[in-house]
């Protein structure tokens, strides 16, 4: 048997319903009349369909998975439903005993003849002599209305000595009054990663709180059981299943469905499992790091004794960002690492003799360098939480993706990511930050701890305009941008896979989406691209269309960056938590001069707004009778929040925005009030 | 230059290709030549530049070819990295002999890819279920500006039809384009352009001829321009053989008359089907009855299906098995509804067209269409005038042009992509290119009305009614048919959010949302309690409360023309009630311009403590020149800074 991990693989994940089926065509349940009667849902007004019996049934020893589904279509749009797509690979899997048929509500039935098609998605080489070869079957249901109900089922098989226990995903974007599914483990013993032998299964869950959860049953068997004779399985029926419906700024949808991952074990416990794990990972890092000849070399080149112990850090870390970093180029084709000799890193010295390595291959070389010189330094295996958040509890080391590197600097750890292009000293890419996962402890054990969260200066924009305002409501001048921290490594990082002509486009193209239209934004000289330690400046010339008449007066903007910015949350219902990826600031300071014929009437109070987490203020002010200033300053200091928040977080946005279009009310100078 | 199919759009789109590998050997002596040509000077942002196009057919026997496909590109800038994704199809019956790609990168290493190397894949449109298309691909190794990247194949080809079209222009210049075609002996041609003079070609050898051009522009993506192939040099050939003349294309008249013959079959009732067109038509004697209860049949019992092998991008399945089955593409859907018709007393024919307007162009008849839709003969007491889609042939046959694939506009009117474009209908046995009608900017409205409360805090409360018909109400179907009463909310409230904070939507009510026939009416009820400014003394109010109307146009010189989608008329009357406790004191000017291709104004007007505020804008035409750029963007500033403007309100003492 082969399983080298524990997961189906990825194209399987498409596979929302499977099912084994091997049932005649006409051994369909019985469908209730209130079934064929409905014509909306309650629990979701106006949904398209409504499934209303879905059961998966895994069946591991007889290498068979199966999908029954039966789907009420509510609406034109729901006649999509009877439209289904299997994509599958077609290296050990097969697709076969499809079946289906139309109901309508009046009970008559046809039944699905027509053809099922098999059409390659891509088959071909995958690199490094892997192959790949995925298929999709597709047919569809005849005589599908509104009223229809469409019943399809049809299987999955597989190797023989394959075995892929299931990923249950529950929800999806359809209702469910009726799912159910069901896992027959193999009962034998399984080679698997490490090749260890692995016997039983188990699972993790993410499921309603108040609602069922899978359960074993016992089967019968006989004296003459095989290997292959289930002992047990494990079901879940679950009603009046809610879909997934997505919003902005939420978790990665993913962490949200409900959902049941299957593995089989090898370890008692889920500490044991990670311990183990742990040594596996640790020790595959020590071998890595492991050769220390020409790294101790470089090092003594690099730093200097008389250097402080941050010093040394910094400079080693200067180091591992000159070499080529092969995560954030286009990636080469096999045949041009032939051509220049290059190869899988092995060893920290191989990164050094290629000058190349990824991402973790540079993580690893800096912490090799930084142990060369003294300095106490591990990896940490981490997540990418735009995807994924660790589970402890899921027995899959898939879910760690990355590694960054943590450095004990003057007793305390500094957690470090020179193998993310253009990131600075003491940051790391956010998707590794406020992230648990695993670290090494020593060469040999490891634990589970959370990488720090980058503060909200850490991600900051800071904006400066100096512009003269014309008489005609056009103002002109000059921008000067900062971009900070992970705000700078985010352009920094497009910038690199562009041309002087496409960054200047970038830089351009983003102050411009920040002005009214029809503004016209040029950059001036040449920003620091690649000086990573410090923030992305960049000098622009602006000319905007700005103010607007209101008869005698003129209403001019202030705050003249935020002028095309929409409200954050525009629903005034929440389903999902909220989520934004990091903390955030901006500072605007806006200096707008007038001309002489013109003179204020009226400024924009200041306002204040704080929570616990967020604050927004604004300070508008006469410089000199004809000079006015305005300053901003807007903080999220907060990243997930639960729905229950979401009211507070909406009244504070909307306050932002209404405080971001107040105006300054400008007049002839021989009508203005003094203010 | 790409060879016009109706997979081409699909070819050349991003793909995600495998990783390749292997086996470097020298580029070929063409590809050097073409490396080493002297290139004239490029915009800084040119991202590539194709040094050689070229392309030889050898004629086989009617409708069969052997396609021997070279192509050179030099790539200037990062962004052109794309051109090393190299992609040819290869049709059911047809064959791949030979695929490869060599490539020499900026330090001259070179590098070259071989059949085994490139992957197969589907290809998948989106629309349809099943197609019998298959794709070979790969990405160039060493692509990084500077680098030259050469393409190969040859493919041995069926067609239905003995016509063959090209496009020479790209999104990137063209240095050399060539395409030479060996006829067998005593074989003919004729050749038809589109979008420049025709080009003599040279003879190369007997029964070859050859046509070359050179350094063609780009055509660069801009947005709100017409499709780049309305707008590429193009070329038909014609070929057939000795005495015999053009059969089956070369003009409309022969293309119409292939379709008919290819859908000659199509159209036969069953018995049942026959029953459901009578009993659909029921107790309906006049015409549009008859037309209306059909064509809704179509709209929402027949599943839009797509399943093309073979012949059958062409050729529609038999409205029996479309009947049966209820579901089916766009020509299927024709042919059903053209069946039922037929069996109800009304005749109607295909209509061949294509959804992006140009690409059909009166002088290069070509079978490259992507929709089918049907033209209705309106007899001859029939008065048309209740219909905005009707066009009369040359025969003066009127008809109306209906899409029974279009689930959401109406019998008598045509969605804005088909408007105001060139289509083949097959009328009498023949083709016979027409032209449909642009609909008249009323026939395409979105109107607002909203009533509404100012408090002396500056809390908005109100009412808008917004009236939708046209595309415009095509759009917003569409949109919100697909969503469930959540989402719709949702939707709703995001496009309010366009233009108010902080508001609070009490009530969303759509209405005639499954009644295409009628406007599409929602009526909002909402407060928004920090609409108004209030400085001081002073409140300031924007009487713009809802809809946003100013397009973003970038600053860069414009090389191609603005196309919209339809002509349009837009109102918006919204009447204030103004608190007591204050006085109006400025109010803005009222605006009116007028480019010609389109007008906008507004105006307010004060009676005692109400304000209204009403201003109108009206699209006339949908194809404006390059040179009506500034007037475009100038209207466009007019009308962002009037969507600001505000109307200032002073305490009363």
């Amino acid at each position: 048997m082969k399983l080298s991990n524990f997961w189906i693989p990825v194209y399987l994940v498409f596979l929302v319903p499977i099912f084994l089926v091997t049932q005649a065509r006409a051994d369909w349940p019985a469908i209730d009349p209130e079934d064929r009667k409905m014509t909306d849902i309650a629990e979701q007004k106006g949904a398209p369909a409504v499934v209303l019996l879905r059961e998966e049934v895994a069946d591991d020893p007889n290498n068979n998975h199966s999908v029954y589904m039966r789907i009420k279509v509510l609406t034109e749009t729901g006649k999509r439903y009877a439209d289904v797509e299997i994509p599958y690979s077609k290296r050990g899997f097969r697709v076969d005993s499809v079946s289906g048929r139309t109901v309508h509500a009046d009970g008559s039935i046809v039944p699905f003849n027509g053809r099922v098609f098999d059409k390659v998605v891509v088959k071909g080489k995958r690199g490094r002599g892997n192959e790949i070869r995925v298929h999709v079957k597709s047919f569809t249901l005849p005589d599908v209305q509104v009223g229809s109900i469409l019943d399809f089922r049809y299987s999955l098989r597989y190797d023989d000595h394959s075995f892929y226990p299931p990923e249950w995903i529950v929800q999806n974007e359809l209702f469910q009054k009726s799912a159910t599914f069901k896992f027959v483990p193999y009962p034998g013993d399984l080679i698997m990663a490490h090749e260890r032998v692995g016997r039983g299964s188990a699972w993790t869950s993410y499921l309603p709180s108040n609602g069922p959860k899978p359960q074993w049953h016992r089967l019968m068997t006989s004296s003459v059981a095989t290997s292959r004779t289930a002992t047990q399985y494990v079901d879940l029926a679950l009603t009046n299943v809610p879909p997934l419906q997505e919003e902005p700024y939420m978790p990665p949808a993913n962490m949200l469905r409900y959902r049941v991952q299957f593995y089989y074990t090898i370890d008692s416990s889920a500490d044991a499992f990670w311990k183990q794990e742990g040594k596996f990972w640790s020790k595959d890092v020590e071998k890595f790091l492991d050769h220390r000849g020409g790294i101790q070399d470089l090092v003594a080149k690099t730093v200097a004794a008389a250097d402080t112990p941050e010093q040394k850090l910094r400079k080693l870390y200067a180091f591992v960002t000159t070499l080529e970093n092969q995560s954030f180029i286009p990636k080469r084709q096999e045949e041009e690492e032939k051509a220049i000799s290059l190869k899988p890193n092995e060893s920290a010295e191989d990164v050094l003799r290629q000058r190349s390595g990824t991402h973790d291959d540079l993580n690893r070389l800096f912490a090799a360098m930084a142990r060369a010189a003294g300095f106490p330094a591990w990896m940490m295996w981490v997540p990418t939480r735009d995807d994924t958040f660790f589970q402890h509890e899921l027995l899959s080391t898939h879910q760690l993706s990355n590694e960054i590197t943590i450095v004990q600097l003057n007793g305390k750890d500094v957690f470090l990511d020179p193998g993310t292009k253009y990131c600075p000293y003491g940051l790391m890419d956010w998707r590794y930050s406020g992230s648990q996962g695993l670290r090494q402890k020593s060469e040999k054990e490891t634990e589970f701890i959370e990488s720090p969260l980058s503060g909200y200066n850490q991600a900051q924009i800071q904006r400066l305009a100096r512009v003269q305002l014309s008489e005609d409501g056009k103002v002109e001048g000059t921008v000067k941008i900062g971009f900070y921290g992970l705000e700078a490594m985010d352009r920094r990082q497009k910038g690199s896979l562009t041309d002087a002509e496409g960054r200047k486009k970038l830089l351009e193209d983003e102050v411009r989406g920040w002005l009214p239209a029809d503004s016209e934004v040029t950059l001036v000289g040449s920003p620091n691209w690649d000086d990573t330690e410090v923030h992305l400046a960049a000098d622009f010339k602006i000319s905007a269309p700005m103010a607007v008449g209101a008869g005698k007066r003129l209403l001019i903007p202030l705050h003249i960056f935020q002028v095309n910015n929409k409200p954050v949350f525009s629903s005034s219902e929440r389903i999902n938590p909220i989520y934004f990826w990091n903390l955030t600031r901006e500072i605007d300071e806006v200096h707008i001069a007038l001309p002489a014929t013109l003179e204020v009437e009226s400024l924009p109070a200041d306002d204040t707004l704080k929570l616990d987490y967020a604050l927004y203020a604004t300070n508008q002010k006469r410089e000199t009778p004809n000079t006015i200033s305005a300053r901003r300053d807007l903080i999220m200091g907060g990243m997930a929040f639960p729905v229950a928040e979401y009211k507070n977080l909406k009244g504070f946005f909307d306050k932002v925005k209404t405080g971001d279009d107040q105006q300054m009310i400008a007049r002839g100078a021989a009508h203005a009030d003094a203010k | 230059m790409r060879m016009r199919s109706k997979t081409y759009f699909f070819l050349v789109l991003g793909l995600l290709l495998v990783s390749i590998a292997h086996a470097s050997s020298a580029a070929p002596d063409w590809v050097r030549q073409a490396a080493s040509s002297t290139l004239p000077t490029y915009e800084p942002d040119t991202k590539a530049v194709v040094l050689l196009d070229e392309v030889r057919i050898a004629i086989s026997g009617p409708a069969e070819y052997r396609e021997h496909y070279r192509r050179v590109v030099k790539i200037l800038r990062p962004e052109g990295r794309e051109e090393a994704d190299l992609a040819v199809y290869v049709r059911d019956k047809e064959k791949l002999h030979q695929v490869h790609c060599w490539s020499i990168d900026r330090s001259g290493k070179e590098f070259e890819l071989k059949d085994k190397d490139f992957a197969e894949r589907g290809a998948f449109f989106g629309y349809d279920l099943y197609n019998d298309l298959r794709l070979r691909t790969a990405t160039c190794p060493g692509a990084d500006p500077g680098a030259v990247i050469a393409f190969e194949y040859e493919v041995q080809r069926r067609e239905w039809v003995n016509e063959l079209e090209w496009g020479f222009q790209e999104s990137v210049p063209v240095h050399e384009a060539r395409v030479t075609v060996l006829l067998p002996p005593g074989w003919e041609f004729k050749t038809l352009w589109a979008n420049g003079d025709p080009v003599e070609p040279s003879r190369a050898g007997d029964g070859t001829w050859e046509w070359t051009l050179r350094d063609l522009p780009a055509i660069e993506h801009e947005p709100m321009s017409p499709s780049p192939w309305s707008l590429s040099r193009r070329l038909g050939l014609i070929y057939f053989p000795p005495g015999s003349g053009p059969s089956n294309a070369g003009s409309w008249e022969a293309l119409g008359r292939w379709y008919t013959q290819l859908t000659a079959d199509r159209r036969t009732p069953t018995l049942e089907l026959s029953q459901k067109a009578q009993q659909l038509v029921s107790g309906k004697s006049d015409f549009d009855g008859k037309v209306q209860a059909l064509a809704s049949f179509m709209q929402s019992d027949v599943r839009y299906v797509a399943i093309e092998i073979g012949i059958g991008g062409y050729q529609p399945h038999p409205a029996a098995d479309i009947f049966r089955a209820r579901y089916g593409d766009c020509k299927d859907k024709a042919t059903l509804l053209s069946t039922m018709l037929r069996e109800v007393g009304i005749a109607s024919d295909y209509v061949l067209i294509d959804t992006h307007r140009g690409n059909v162009t009166p002088a290069l008849s070509s079978p490259h269409f992507n929709h089918a839709i049907l033209a209705i003969e309106l007899p001859p007491t029939t008065d048309a005038s209740r219909y905005r889609s009707v066009v009369t042939s040359k025969s003066g046959v009127r008809f109306l042009i209906f899409d029974p694939t279009d689930p959401y506009t109406p019998v008598g009117d045509l969605r804005g992509d088909l408007q105001d474009s060139y289509a083949l209908l097959m009328a009498g046995g023949s083709g016979e290119l027409i032209h449909t009608p642009l609909a008249p900017p009323e026939a395409n409205l979105l109107s607002r009305s909203g009533h509404f409360t100012l408090s002396a805090e500056g809390v908005l409360s109100g009412e808008i009614v917004e009236s939708r018909s046209g595309d415009h109400a095509f759009h917003e179907r569409a949109s919100l048919m697909h969503a469930s009463q959540q989402e719709r909310t949702q939707q709703l409230e995001h496009r309010l959010s366009r233009s108010l904070r902080g508001f609070n939507l009490e009530n969303a009510d759509i209405q005639q949302l499954d009644h295409s026939q009628q406007n599409l009416q929602i009526v909002f009820k909402l407060t928004d309690p920090g609409y108004a400014q209030i400085r001081g003394p002073l409140m300031l109010v924007r009487p713009r409360v809802m809809g946003e109307k100013a397009l973003v146009l970038e600053r860069k010189p414009r090389r191609l023309p603005f196309q919209f989608e339809d002509a349009s008329r837009e109102t918006d009357v919204y009447e204030f009630d103004l608190p007591k406790e204050y006085a109006i004191d400025d109010v803005p000017e009222p605006v009116k311009v007028d480019m010609g291709f389109a007008t906008y104004e507004s105006k307010i007007e004060i009676t005692g403590t109400k304000l209204r505020y009403s201003r109108e804008f009206v699209r006339r035409e949908v194809l404006l020149k390059p040179d009506q750029t500034e007037a475009l963007r100038k209207m466009q500033g007019i009308i962002g800074a009037d969507e600001s403007v505000a109307v200032v309100l002073k305490r009363v003492p």
